[in-house]
């Protein structure tokens, strides 16, 4: 299996140290920022810039690639085309004031279009960059248990969380075999001639369930297979058990925590308040 | 939450089994469809501390046993009797607190993130206390050799590797009883050969375990103390080694396979050169050579 | 229709920090009409191995004549300030160029891999068998013939033609699954570790099925980690470890030698050591008749002159 963006490294830089539980909060924190309005479009740009600088200091602490991200944001080219043209021809987000950039044939490309574009593919890059340092630096177990966590005041409304919590953890320690296995039955196909590259479309469906229906059968074979040797275990989705794993809340994590909700009311407040800084310092900027 | 009573009206003994019974079956009859019965009638009595093997081609009815006993499927007739305490829909759980089971499949019985995580399963399902947990992992990944590996995840693991972390998880809660359901059947001959010797270290260290070894391989079940022959779902020879397979013609009629000393003297008296049946292959080359 | 492979060298996830080299400077030649084992721990190269003979994978370098057709891969050089560089764009090319070609050779080269059951999918069995064929181009009438004929050879009796593959037992279906590469009528038989997960009964008429696909003039090569059937059927024993072949030679001088088959974990069949045992105690036993426990016992007859003990 080739590495793919977000796999866990296993590095111990701080980042990895923290506890999972407030990765996930700040995770959560930065998302709700980055998708926050700051007024005007240039104020958002220099939120988004900051957020940017602060992520891209992690990720270096982190020891996180950038390689990967740079080839996943190429993955997304189509749709970062798709998104400039939707907008140049979508009125909507052209303001009555905006200055014409330059025209082709009838249509004009205004500036707010362009800066909307950047919006987008700003905060793009800052959701890829979050997610990818919290995933590739929490382990999958740790991040079962921080969302176990996270979601534990559902409980109490009967809510599953625990067995949910299971069904994630056994979903993710069992991707890398359905990868190995997908890889086996396509190979196996293979060689009787299924050709996956090129060929008429029925063809091509036809080679598609050939690979499907032994891959179903053969997970529903392991996961039963996983149930008993979980039966066997003495395992009971409805009983207590006791935690391997146990997760101390230190003064560090209360510090950390403050820090994150402080970012978050600082975030909120720069939203809802919305000062404009350049009209501040008196600078009257395109629009 | 069961009460402590309960528990003990649950796994009340019944007296008319024997003082020294581990696994007592009698009359065991189990079909998956109607009408394709996979076991037929078994019946037979395992001591405490006794290593026995049960051999039988595919679709003998060899694994469904172990989940029999291990109370995974329930019987449609017969009774199940560990320790001499009769199983029943109840107690079931609580029975199988005394059993390590362990499959044939390295890749479907391995549930934990890492080696840790996997032999911590059982403990956090037997609610062990979070502290005691690390000192038995460590001691139980030592035991199968494992010790080095405790932070490894699976797909970083031999099949060899992940059975011997399974047999880990089966006796890291201390288990009267270790049954293995082809534990070596998809490993390589080097994987066959550390299972069987951690059965033969776990039998010598731990001598009131009951061991129950499923296999189709008949040099392993040469070194139990019975040998248990399953056809067709039904119990056709249960004796010592040495006599179940000196009844060759019998075995080679349901289609398992010889010892190969007994192989080798059946070929010779077939063409006229009289040998006789031995155990100790040293006697058969004097018996030859002479 | 011999297979000749020569410096092939093949890395996983290459550039990647797990890369692993899986095999380096493999020189291996397949005769026509051969019976090859291929032996190695786990993990020693031989299911990679495997996979570059019907062109599944493509060496890094290195070339391949298979049946005639060649996997040139040989590489590219360039000069690259003053130095002898590998040119990767003209290998990338090449590769590219190489995968669309290999299509063919999927006929030519049957593979059955480990557990072939996996791979049935259809929802009869005649209809399974046919896949291959029909992925070939041949037309319906013409798959089912060659399908009927596989089904013939590997055993599986008409009735159960219009039956569901998962109906089966575990031996049947993998006497199905074998059947749908022997459908494609190829001129080598390529098996990983056959005989996996069967009973001594399922086993020995798998081998048997084996040796008649062989004597009908198909090439067999096969990898496993049974040694009786090294000893039984195999004319040759390739020794693979960490990547590298260390040994060919027929399985008689591949035992007796006993020299590679402590570093690859491998143990000689026991009618082997117990011949060479006899040997040692003074009965001048020759080696090379014996396969299995009745040739053994034959050779203790002859040996013995025929007197009676």
């Amino acid at each position: 299996m080739t590495m793919t963006l977000g796999k866990f490294n296993n590095y111990d830089t701080p980042i990895h140290r923290i506890d999972p539980r407030i990765k996930l909060i700040s995770l959560i924190v930065l998302l709700v920022s980055v998708f926050l309005s700051y007024g005007t479009p240039y104020m958002n740009l220099v939120v988004y810039g900051g957020i940017f600088v602060l992520l891209f200091i992690l990720t270096i602490v982190a020891h996180t690639s950038f390689l990967l991200l740079f080839r996943s944001l190429k993955a997304l080219w189509i749709m970062i085309l798709f998104l400039l043209v939707l907008n140049i021809f979508l009125p909507s987000t052209v303001t009555q004031e905006s200055m014409v950039l330059f025209t082709v044939g009838s249509v004009s490309v205004h500036l707010s279009t362009v800066i909307n574009v950047c919006y987008i593919l700003l905060r793009l890059i800052l959701v890829l960059m979050m997610t990818n340092i919290f995933t590739s630096t929490t382990k999958p177990m740790d991040m079962t248990y921080a969302l176990e966590w996270l979601f534990y005041p559902l409980s109490l409304i009967h809510f599953p969380v625990h067995k949910l919590a299971m069904t994630i953890s056994l979903a993710l320690r069992f991707i890398p075999y359905l990868f190995d296995k997908t890889n086996q039955i396509m190979k196996a196909q293979a060689s009787r001639g299924v050709d996956y590259h090129q060929g008429k479309f029925k063809d091509k469906v036809k080679a598609i369930v050939s690979t499907i229906i032994p891959l179903f059968l053969s997970s529903f074979q392991v996961s039963g297979e996983l149930a008993d040797a979980m039966e066997a275990r003495g395992y009971d989705p409805d009983a207590r058990r006791t935690r391997y794993r146990a997760y101390f809340w230190s003064l560090r994590d209360t510090i950390a925590t403050i820090v994150v909700l402080l970012f978050l009311a600082g975030m909120i407040t720069l939203a809802v308040l919305h000062p404009d800084m350049f009209a501040a310092m008196g600078l009257d900027l395109p629009r | 939450m069961r009460t402590k009573e309960k528990e003990t009206e649950l796994l009340k003994r019944d007296p008319a089994i024997n003082e020294d019974s581990a696994i007592c079956l009698k009359g065991l009859t189990f079909s998956y469809e109607k009408g394709h019965p996979c076991l037929k009638d078994v019946t037979f009595d395992i001591k405490k501390g006794e290593h026995v093997s049960v051999i039988g081609h595919n679709g003998s009815g060899k694994s469904t046993l172990a989940k029999l006993i291990d109370g995974i499927l329930a019987q449609d007739k017969g009774e199940i009797y560990l320790f001499g305490v009769r199983m029943t829909d109840d107690n079931a759980v609580l029975l199988r607190k005394d059993i390590g089971l362990v499959f044939q499949n390295p890749d479907s019985q391995f549930i934990g993130a890492t080696v840790r995580d996997d032999i911590a399963f059982g403990l956090e399902n037997a609610c062990v206390p979070t502290k005691d947990m690390e000192g038995i992992i460590k001691d139980c990944a030592q035991k199968v050799g494992m010790l080095d590996y405790l932070n490894s995840e699976p797909s970083n693991l031999s099949g060899g590797q992940k059975q011997r972390v399974a047999i880990a998880g089966a006796i890291a809660r201390h288990p009267k009883i270790l049954i293995l359901d082809e534990a070596g059947a998809m490993l390589d001959p080097r994987g066959k050969k550390d299972i069987q010797g951690i059965i033969a270290k776990r039998k010598k260290e731990d001598k009131d375990m009951t061991i129950i070894n499923i296999t189709h391989e008949i040099d392993e079940a040469y070194g139990a103390d019975r040998v248990l022959v399953l056809s067709q779902g039904c119990l056709v020879m249960d004796d010592k080694p040495s006599v179940v397979f000196s009844r060759d013609e019998e075995l080679k009629a349901i289609g398992l396979d010889l010892p190969f000393a007994h192989k080798l003297i059946h070929a010779l008296n077939d063409r006229g050169f009289p040998v006789s049946s031995v155990d100790d292959e040293e006697e058969l080359i004097k018996q030859i050579c002479r | 229709m011999p297979i000749e492979l020569k410096n092939i060298f093949y890395t996983y996830d290459k550039g990647s920090p797990n890369q692993k080299e899986a095999l380096k400077d493999i020189n291996l030649l397949f005769e026509d009409h051969c019976y090859t084992a291929l032996i190695g721990k786990t993990g020693s190269g031989k299911s990679t191995l495997i996979q570059h003979l019907n062109g599944l994978l493509l060496p890094d370098s290195g070339s391949i004549d298979i049946c005639g057709q060649v996997i040139d891969m040989t590489l590219v050089y360039k000069t690259k300030k003053g130095q002898q560089v590998v040119d990767e764009k003209a290998m990338k090319k090449k590769h590219k160029k190489k995968l669309k070609e290999v299509k063919a050779l999927r006929k030519r080269v049957g593979l059955v891999f480990q557990f072939p059951e996996y791979q049935l999918f259809e929802t009869t069995v005649l209809e399974d068998v046919c896949y291959g064929p029909k992925n070939f181009g041949s037309s319906v009438e013409e798959s089912q013939k060659k399908a009927k004929e596989a089904l013939a050879l590997v055993g599986i009796p008409e009735r159960y033609y219009s039956r569901s593959p998962f109906e089966l037992s575990g031996g049947e279906k993998r006497r199905v699954a074998i059947a749908g590469i022997l459908a494609m009528k190829p001129d080598v038989l390529v098996l990983d570790e056959p005989t996996v997960g069967l009973d001594c009964r399922g086993e020995e008429s798998l081998l048997a099925l084996l040796r008649k696909i062989y004597d009908s003039g198909t090439s067999i090569i096969l990898s496993t980690h049974n040694m009786d059937v090294v000893l039984k059927h195999c004319k040759k024993a390739v020794v693979l470890e960490d990547g590298r072949i260390v040994s060919i030679s027929t399985p008689l001088e591949l035992f007796a030698s006993g020299k590679y088959l402590a570093d690859s974990a491998i143990e000689p069949p026991k009618v082997f050591s117990f011949a060479q045992r006899l040997i040692q105690n003074g009965l001048p036993i020759d080696l090379s008749r014996v396969k299995d426990c009745s040739s053994l016992a034959e050779e203790i007859l002859r040996v013995k002159g025929g007197k009676r003990a």
